[in-house]
């Protein structure tokens, strides 16, 4: 699943929690998936170093690609 | 003032000949009139102006302070075709000198400007800013790519906007020479080869602010050209605010910094950030809700109603369970009392038989009798031992197995009923074939003492008179029924009757 389709399912469960015919045991399940995904996303969007690439040409006119620190 | 030769004579501060120059050039460079294009116009906060005067080979820089700009028809803008009337003047602390405008007049269109605006135009004809060949941007990148100096400050401004709205997005730096000679065609290698190895998912074309002529590579026929056919969606971020370049509108979307383009391309993850949280936020508090919901629930079903719940189904239980017993006694009960009623009929009728028999039998009878009521009596103590065993059994079974159905209690009810009934039944027969044989003893009895009393009664008989008739004597009686056994015992016509075996004959005495 992309981000987009993990907020998707996010406002689903938002939704269905609200929802008052969601049973305890169901309230519980979803709130732990939406936890799950709320964490990937974050990992995803903001915790995830991120990377730095410089491309370079080489003397051959390739093209070499760099990470910077 | 010292002549030249003496100022080549002496040892000199920089300051003293800074104070030279400035002399020199206020001196002999007044009221000047200089035509040439405005560039790099920056007016200050206070409301100075400063802006670079240029033609094709040289340029020089102007200062028109407050007090002068109000003469000025309308504020400058790159590209202005002016002339500016001023004098010359040295800025000692930088070593620069520049003209100090106190007029300016308009004389049309800067060359440079008049082109772009041409060439816009141009393309603008040929379709190269239609929507058609607009691409959506991305909305979560998975690797922006950014074309663009390395060494300028715009990727600086880039970088530190993704670090605050997307600082997990990755990112690939595609150089390029922003300005001069040659650069543009950099820049449009630099999308290729994005494009070629598809390095990215997203671009940003960007520079940051200069002069109109610094910009110009972003408006050359190659970048546009790459812009045009690049897969990658392109944003566009050239200058300041108020500058432009052809770059922006051949471009996906434009942007007017190279910080707005690096917002534009993080918005899809900074919203996607905020509403993360938002929605993690209300996931958390509906649950909290729902958990209070529940919570309150409960409070009215606390373990004291449980507990109670089950001391009653426990009660109900015990209760049943009591009635099995007490069905069962009374079965018991009735049974013992049908056997002692049987009991004492069958005792009832050996009396009677006792009764009528004779003594010495009745006597024998009597230890039979009670052996009777003993082995009667103990097989009932032995039923109900058996039965108290059973119904403590039953009862231990039963408390072991309290939430078992009140059918194992019937199930064991009914065996038990049926050992009994068995018992009962073995008792009875056990009874009756006592019974017999003692009436068959007394039968026995009986026939014996009988035969010996008709044997008695013969030896009796033989003794009789009677039997003396059988063998042929006979027997004379006077009518008083006096034997008679003397003649003077009659008279003449006496009547007399003789005794014969078989009967009685009526005579008279002659």
């Amino acid at each position: 699943m992309n981000f987009e389709d993990n907020l998707k399912r996010m406002e689903e469960i938002a939704s269905l929690l609200r929802n008052s015919n969601t049973s305890l045991e169901e309230s519980l399940k979803l709130f732990e998936e939406g936890m799950d995904l709320s964490k990937k996303l974050e990992d995803g969007l903001e915790k995830a170093k991120r990377k730095i690439e410089t491309v370079k040409m080489n003397n051959n006119n390739e093209i070499e690609i760099e990470e910077s620190k | 003032m010292p002549n030249n030769s003496e100022l080549f004579a002496m040892e000199l501060t920089v300051s003293a000949l800074t104070d030279q120059i400035k002399k020199t050039l206020n001196n002999n460079f007044n009221d000047l009139n200089i035509v040439g294009e405005v560039s790099n116009f920056r007016p200050s906060s206070i409301g100075h102006w400063y802006f670079t005067l240029k033609d094709k080979d040289a340029s020089i820089s102007v200062v028109m302070f407050k007090t002068n700009t109000w003469r000025c028809e309308r504020p400058l803008k790159d590209g202005d075709q002016i002339v500016v009337t001023g004098a010359l003047d040295v800025y000692p602390p930088r070593g620069s000198y520049q003209i100090i405008c106190t007029n300016i007049k308009f004389v049309g269109l800067g060359n440079i400007l008049a082109q772009l605006e041409e060439r816009k135009r141009a393309y603008a004809k040929a379709g190269w800013f239609d929507a058609q060949y607009k691409k959506t941007i991305v909305k979560i990148p998975k690797k922006l790519g950014i074309v663009t100096s390395v060494t300028t400050a715009a990727l600086q401004d880039v970088l530190q906007v993704l670090d605050r709205r997307a600082p997990s997005l990755d990112v690939i730096i595609i150089p390029a020479v922003v300005q001069g000679a040659g650069a543009g065609k950099t820049i449009a290698r630099a999308i290729d080869i994005a494009n070629e190895y598809m390095l990215c998912d997203q671009l940003i074309v960007t520079r940051g602010g200069g002069s109109i002529e610094d910009l110009l590579p972003f408006s050359e026929d190659c970048v546009l050209q790459s812009i045009l056919t690049s897969k990658i969606p392109i944003i566009s971020g050239v200058g300041h605010e108020i500058d432009w370049a052809l770059s922006d509108f051949v471009a996906d979307l434009r942007a007017p910094t190279p910080s707005a383009a690096a917002e534009l391309a993080s918005s899809g993850i900074f919203d996607a950030i905020e509403k993360n949280r938002e929605l993690k936020f209300n996931i958390n508090h509906s649950l909290e809700n729902k958990l209070n919901f529940f919570k309150e629930r409960t409070l009215h079903f606390d373990k004291h109603i449980l507990q109670s719940l089950i001391l009653n189904k426990i009660d109900s239980l015990l209760f049943r369970m009591a009635n099995s017993e007490n069905d069962i006694e009374r079965s018991i009960d009735s049974k013992i009392e049908n056997i002692n009623y049987r009991h004492l009929s069958i005792k009832g009728d050996i009396n009677k038989n006792m009764d009528e028999s004779y003594n010495n039998t009745n006597y024998h009878f009597k230890d039979i009798q009670n052996s009777i009521a003993n082995s009667v009596d103990s097989k009932i103590n032995g039923g109900r031992v058996y039965l108290t065993q059973l119904k403590s059994e039953l009862n231990s079974n039963v408390e072991r197995r309290v939430d078992q159905s009140g059918y194992d209690s019937e199930r064991i009810k009914n065996e038990l009923l049926r050992n009994f009934e068995n018992k009962i039944s073995y008792i009875s027969q056990k009874n009756d074939e006592l019974k017999n044989v003692y009436q068959n003893n007394i039968d026995k009895i009986y026939q014996k003492s009988f035969s010996q009393f008709k044997l008695t009664k013969a030896e009796l008989s033989a003794l009789s008179p009677t039997s003396i008739l059988d063998r042929g004597y006979s027997i004379a009686q006077d009518e008083n029924g006096n034997i008679v056994s003397s003649i003077n015992q009659i008279h003449k016509d006496d009547l007399l009757g003789i005794r014969v075996k078989d009967g009685s004959i009526k005579v008279k005495v002659e």
